[in-house]
């Protein structure tokens, strides 16, 4: 028969064993759900470096000569003026 | 008590099919746990294990100031996949706002795209979704930014490969390597595991070109304005800085928009084509003479009226009576080329061409890159030897032109320009110091005094060659009304120079010479990338 020590080691050691599980489970989720935030994050990253690849592109295609011209010509009417083409009628014919 | 008989015929047949049975189980069970293991073991696999390649990502081209010349974008398109039903189709189609009506009979019966370029946000209402039966797939596209300004440099990758130009030659560097994605399913062929990384995905590398997209941009606009002008029907144009060995733009007309998918390729006609240039060759020649000693630079020589070779008779088409070395470059004088070429000697003038690189390999990887060609022979007749001295007879690309010219400007030092930031520039002593400063002397005078006036640039100096030849046809020789005008050019005449070449395809109008159409079209390129590159004012 078992004395009250040995009891009281049995359950110490029941209780140490549920706790370590119910330890082992939440850390297990925890790893877990930091591993799908991890994955997350490795996506978001993705992104946000493919969206910074597309916002330079877009920042150099905007600022470049061409477009700059294209806006000058287009929006502003910043275009070379033609040399115009005078004709000098000829005054003693009116006269006559 | 009835006897029992053990030799019944029907318990021996029983026993004996048992016994058959037995060995026939027996041999199977062996035959498939050894003979067959392997390809049933496959088999399994090959029902629950799958397997995915990843696409790397195509590098992206950068210019010299990190402006982005051709660039990966990566698309989200969502796909619905077998098995989909009509209530998740039409809450995914009210998530994410479908435009497409796709008529569905219950549910998907095959992957079918639903939706192209997810944005961030889409993907997130998606994932918080939860449904199975739907993927995203990464897209790749490439984009090129600069579009028909640098379309035959860059090329362009399409139909899953490099077709063209530096995506073609750098396509090991660019492209990257494949990876490879394992994932369980279950027998309904649903997916019960995260992907597990098998082979790792190697990006494709960025490479840096040496390429100023402004300077392209100028190199550009200018030559499709002097083309659409002068009614001709392509050009050229290269722009390289003397001092670092780098090439800073390289335009080639007609072009092409590399994002359009119905485009028609062009040749890029500064790399893959080489072609008689005529007089823009004579300071090659003037610059060997010099530096053999075998004329004064500023001593007259007589130039006569008619110079009679076999049955050629060479004229100018001007009286000079008397020119020194340097106003023969100025005026492009044919018969004092001639004289020049014939007292050189064909040795030393085929020498001369092959030490400033023409016909030889060009230092950038490009594909189908012209090396040039000269006609090399034991022996060749006075009238051959005074056409290659004012240069036909020899064919040379537009890169190895400017290449050699760039040769005066680094005091006779030739270089090997480079295109990639990362490479290294070799040099290589052509002719003496004093010849190259005679040379520069004499294409000065060429805008002085001479044939390219036109290539004035106001503030700085500049010094050049006109070039007009007659084209070729081919199978019809020499063609009377078809020409190419070009012009070569060094400014400012300092230690820090750009050298620009510039070249017109069959000029529509009466203007037809490099005088005329080709060192205009210099001093506009000119005067805007030196301005654009800070130069300071030299005249």
């Amino acid at each position: 028969m078992m004395n009250k020590l040995q009891y009281t080691l049995l359950s110490i050691m029941l209780f140490l064993v549920c706790f370590l599980a119910l330890e082992q489970i939440k850390l297990s989720f925890e790893i877990n759900r930091l591993h799908t935030n991890q994955e997350n994050l490795h996506v978001e990253y993705q992104n946000f470096k493919d969206s910074n690849l597309k916002l330079i592109t877009q920042f150099h295609t905007e600022n470049s000569p061409a477009m700059i011209e294209k806006q000058a010509k287009e929006d502003l009417g910043m275009v070379k003026q033609k040399a115009k083409k005078i004709i000098i009628e000829n005054h003693k014919d009116e006269k006559n | 008590m009835k006897k029992i008989n053990f030799l019944n015929w029907r318990l021996i047949l029983i026993c004996t099919c048992l016994v058959f049975s037995i060995i026939a189980v027996s041999y199977k069970v062996i035959s498939v746990q050894i003979e067959d293991s392997l390809f049933l073991k496959n088999e399994g696999k090959k029902r629950y294990i799958k397997y995915r390649t990843i696409n790397p990502v195509r590098g992206t081209i950068y210019d010299r100031n990190n402006t982005p010349l051709a660039v990966s974008i990566i698309n989200y398109d969502l796909y619905a996949l077998n098995g989909l039903n009509t209530d998740r189709y039409l809450k995914l189609k009210d998530a994410i706002s479908i435009q497409d009506d796709i008529l569905i009979d219950g549910s998907f019966s095959q992957k079918t795209l639903l939706k192209k370029g997810l944005t961030l946000d889409e993907q997130k209402t998606i994932n918080e979704l939860h449904f199975n039966n739907i993927e995203i797939e990464i897209r790749h596209s490439r984009h090129y930014p600069l579009g028909d300004q640098i379309a035959p440099l860059i090329g362009f990758y399409g139909k899953d490969r490099a077709q063209e130009g530096i995506e073609k030659s750098y396509d090991s560097v660019l492209s990257g390597k494949n990876g490879k994605q394992k994932y369980y399913t279950n027998a309904k062929q649903k997916i019960i595991s995260k992907p597990i990384e098998v082979i790792k995905t190697i990006q494709g590398q960025d490479i840096q070109l040496t390429i100023d997209s402004t300077i392209q941009f100028y190199a550009y606009k200018y030559l499709v304005e002097a083309i659409t002008n002068n009614k001709a029907k392509a050009g050229t144009v290269l722009v390289f800085d003397n001092k670092s060995g780098e090439i800073l733009a390289i335009a080639s007309y007609p072009s092409y928009n590399p994002n359009n998918p119905k485009r028609e390729i062009q040749k890029n006609r500064a790399l893959i084509e080489a072609y008689e240039l005529g007089s823009v060759l004579k300071p090659i020649v003037f610059s060997k003479a010099i530096d053999k000693k075998i004329f004064s630079p500023d001593a007259h020589i007589e130039i006569p009226r008619r110079l009679e070779l076999g049955n050629t008779i060479i004229t100018d088409p001007k009286i000079y009576e008397k020119l020194t070395p340097k106003e023969i470059v100025a005026y492009s004088s044919q018969v004092g080329a001639s004289k020049i070429a014939l007292k050189l000697g064909y040795e030393e003038l085929k020498n001369n061409y092959y030490s400033f690189g023409f016909t030889k390999p060009i230092s950038i990887n490009f594909p189908s890159a012209a090396f040039g060609l000269m006609n090399a022979k034991e022996t060749v007749s006075d009238r051959e030897l005074a056409s290659l001295g004012y240069g036909y007879g020899l064919k040379v690309s537009p890169f190895q032109l400017t290449a050699a010219y760039s040769t005066f400007a680094n005091n006779g030092i030739r270089k090997e320009f480079k295109l990639l930031m990362n490479d290294e520039v070799t040099s290589q002593r052509v002719i003496s110091e004093s010849s190259a400063r005679h040379t520069l002397e004499a294409l000065q005078k060429v805008v002085k005094i001479g044939t390219g006036k036109k290539a004035d640039i106001v503030g700085f100096t500049e010094g050049g060659k006109t070039g007009t030849v007659h084209r070729t046809v081919s199978g019809a020789g020499y063609a009377d009304d078809l020409y190419r005008a070009s012009f070569v050019g060094i400014t400012p005449l300092s230690e820090d120079s750009l050298t620009i070449f510039v070249s017109i395809e069959d000029p529509g109008l009466n203007a037809y010479s490099g005088g005329m159409i080709a060192a205009p079209l210099f001093a506009e390129i000119a005067e805007s990338s030196l301005n654009y590159l800070g130069f300071i004012e030299d005249e």
